[in-house]
């Protein structure tokens, strides 16, 4: 496994006296890993992703960003290498053209004007969208929107990059759009952490899968452990992955060898499939 | 051309299908800037009227606009300009005064020959400074507008303040639009009564909307290394000698209507 690139200990946070929003999470993100987490509405994710990027303070706690800890000085050090993706684009957009929008990051970065520029037109042609380059965001669809929102932090260029639920509101299309990106972004050498309540995406994309119950982390491994573990998926109000379970019940009734590796994906499972019945 | 995006009426469109929007924003505006200040300053009949039809010519002929609604664009200030006039033509007295009157009881209400050449000039001018003010805004991008007004060392927070408030009323009117909706499918305009109740109960709840939202806001421009000051990259767009040409014509004859009209004392030109 690669280097820890963002380590966050024992960090806890609430909102208002009464009730905690992070009771003590740790957590090391590795470099160029796809992390997914899971978790029911409330449970955490997002204070968690702000606590990582800095905008919020954690009460007690620490994150390190390779092996450096993050205090004051250091905080835009943090912030330009974690980006977030936030779930609502509208909340996200802040400028009046797409151009202006995507550029808020890298000028606030203090790059030149030509570097920004650059910046700018490659995260554009990077999510396929430089003909809106000149359009306001309020004349873009849904899908539209989403895409600039993952420009806006490409441009910065983080090392780390957060989705929070990001095909919440995306048609199947788009959302098929968005994991190519996703796809390209991960090959690209950056650092994917996405929290999402489509577990078979998590089954299909991720590397490792974090889960947040009520402020906790309760599991943390491989899919295929933590999606099996039946204990973890019902407090967390989780299902498993339709095909891990299709596989289960095959491998169950020796249909397919149980000590064969779950498959991921529908083609994988194909070709299992037709492989063992020629054999 | 559409202008209903959304369910909403908006102008900002037509900049962004205007032929002329590739013109140098600062260079638009100072040259509004300077036809608006002569407009005024002149104050003649021929100028205003030179203006307004050079306008008309610029936005539909130049930018492309549909004539029909280039002149539909005039019907909000027309009504204000109704409305102003009646109070400069007319005017009310207990004796019978002015060139013509009209007898309501014991009061008179008045005017005069003269109070109605001055009432049309005024009208006359105010159209062309409309007219000009609108062939700015439906070429140039707002956002435009309000980079060139920076550029040109307006107040910092102004030019923030202006980039927040026109990007903030499209998300207060899709949130507007968002509550409507759903109060209409809830049968909440059925009659007077419950109109004004969700309008009241939209009312209330659009200003939570917005701190909530303003809020998000500022959570996302933090993320994204905010510091204090918003700096935008803008599109940087070349200032032609024929535009500046074109722009110097149009003043020049501006003033040589102004000398002609005077010299040959053609009506109404004092």
């Amino acid at each position: 496994m690669n280097d820890v690139i963002l380590k966050a200990e024992n960090i806890h946070y609430s909102y208002d006296s009464d009730k905690e929003a992070l009771k003590g999470v740790s957590l090391d993100i590795h470099e160029k890993e796809r992390l997914v987490i899971l978790g029911a509405n409330g449970s955490g994710k997002s204070t968690f992703f702000l606590n990582i990027n800095g905008v919020l303070k954690p009460e007690s706690g620490e994150v390190y960003y390779k092996d450096k800890l993050i205090d004051k000085s250091s905080i835009k050090e943090l912030r330009k290498n974690v980006g977030i993706v936030f779930q609502d684009a509208d909340n996200q957009i802040i400028a009046s053209s797409v151009r202006a929008e995507v550029s808020f990051g890298p000028m606030n970065l203090g790059l030149s004007k030509e570097e920004v520029k650059k910046r700018v037109d490659d995260a554009l042609n990077y999510m396929n969208i430089h003909h809106l380059i000149d359009r306001p965001p309020h004349y873009l669809s849904g899908g539209e929107k989403k895409r600039v929102s993952i420009a806006d932090i490409i441009a910065m260029d983080s090392k780390i990059i957060i989705f929070d639920e990001p095909t919440a509101s995306l048609d199947p299309k788009n959302v098929a759009i968005f994991e190519e990106a996703l796809d390209k972004m991960s090959s690209d050498g950056k650092t994917l952490v996405i929290s999402t309540h489509d577990i078979e995406f998590a089954y299909r994309f991720a590397d490792r899968i974090v889960v947040f119950c009520d402020g906790n982390i309760i599991a943390d491994g491989k899919p295929v452990d933590v999606l099996s573990d039946s204990k973890v998926l019902k407090m967390a109000n989780l299902k498993k992955p339709i095909l891990l379970d299709v596989f289960d019940i095959l491998a169950q009734n020796s249909i397919v060898k149980e000590d064969c590796v779950p498959v991921r994906s529908v083609e994988e499972f194909r070709d299992l499939i037709i492989s063992q019945a020629k054999a | 051309m559409a202008h209903q995006h959304g369910g909403y009426y908006s102008i900002d469109l037509y900049a962004f299908h205007s032929k002329l929007k590739g013109i140098n924003p600062e260079f638009k505006l100072i040259s509004a800037l300077v036809a608006l200040i002569l407009t005024i300053t002149l104050n003649n009949i021929y100028v205003s009227a030179y203006a307004f039809i050079t306008m008309f010519f610029v936005s539909v002929l130049l930018g492309g606009m549909d004539a029909k609604e280039y002149l539909s664009m005039f019907i909000a200030p027309f009504s204000f300009i109704v409305l102003a006039s009646i109070g400069i033509a007319l005017g009310l007295s207990f004796h019978e005064s002015g060139d013509f009157n009209l007898k309501l009881g014991s009061l008179y209400i008045y005017t005069s020959k003269a109070q109605i050449v001055m009432t049309l000039k005024l009208v006359i001018k105010v159209f062309a400074c409309v007219s000009i003010m609108q062939s700015l805004i439906l070429s140039t991008m707002p956002y435009e507008i309000i980079n060139a007004l920076r550029n040109m060392r307006l107040p910092k927070l102004l030019v923030e303040l202006m980039n927040l408030i026109y990007r903030f009323i499209f998300i207060l009117i899709e949130s507007y639009m968002n509550m409507q909706n759903s109060a209409a499918s809830r049968l909440g305009y059925r009659n007077f009564k419950t109109s004004m109740t969700s309008f009241g109960n939209i009312a209330s709840n659009i200003l939570i909307v917005s701190l909530k939202k303003a809020n998000a806001y500022y959570t996302a421009m933090e993320a994204r290394c905010f510091d204090g000051d918003l700096n935008f990259l803008q599109d940087e767009k070349r200032l032609y000698g024929k535009n500046i040409l074109a722009v110097f014509l149009f003043v020049l004859f501006m003033f040589f209507i102004w000398i002609v009209s005077l010299k040959l004392k053609f009506p109404f030109s004092v």
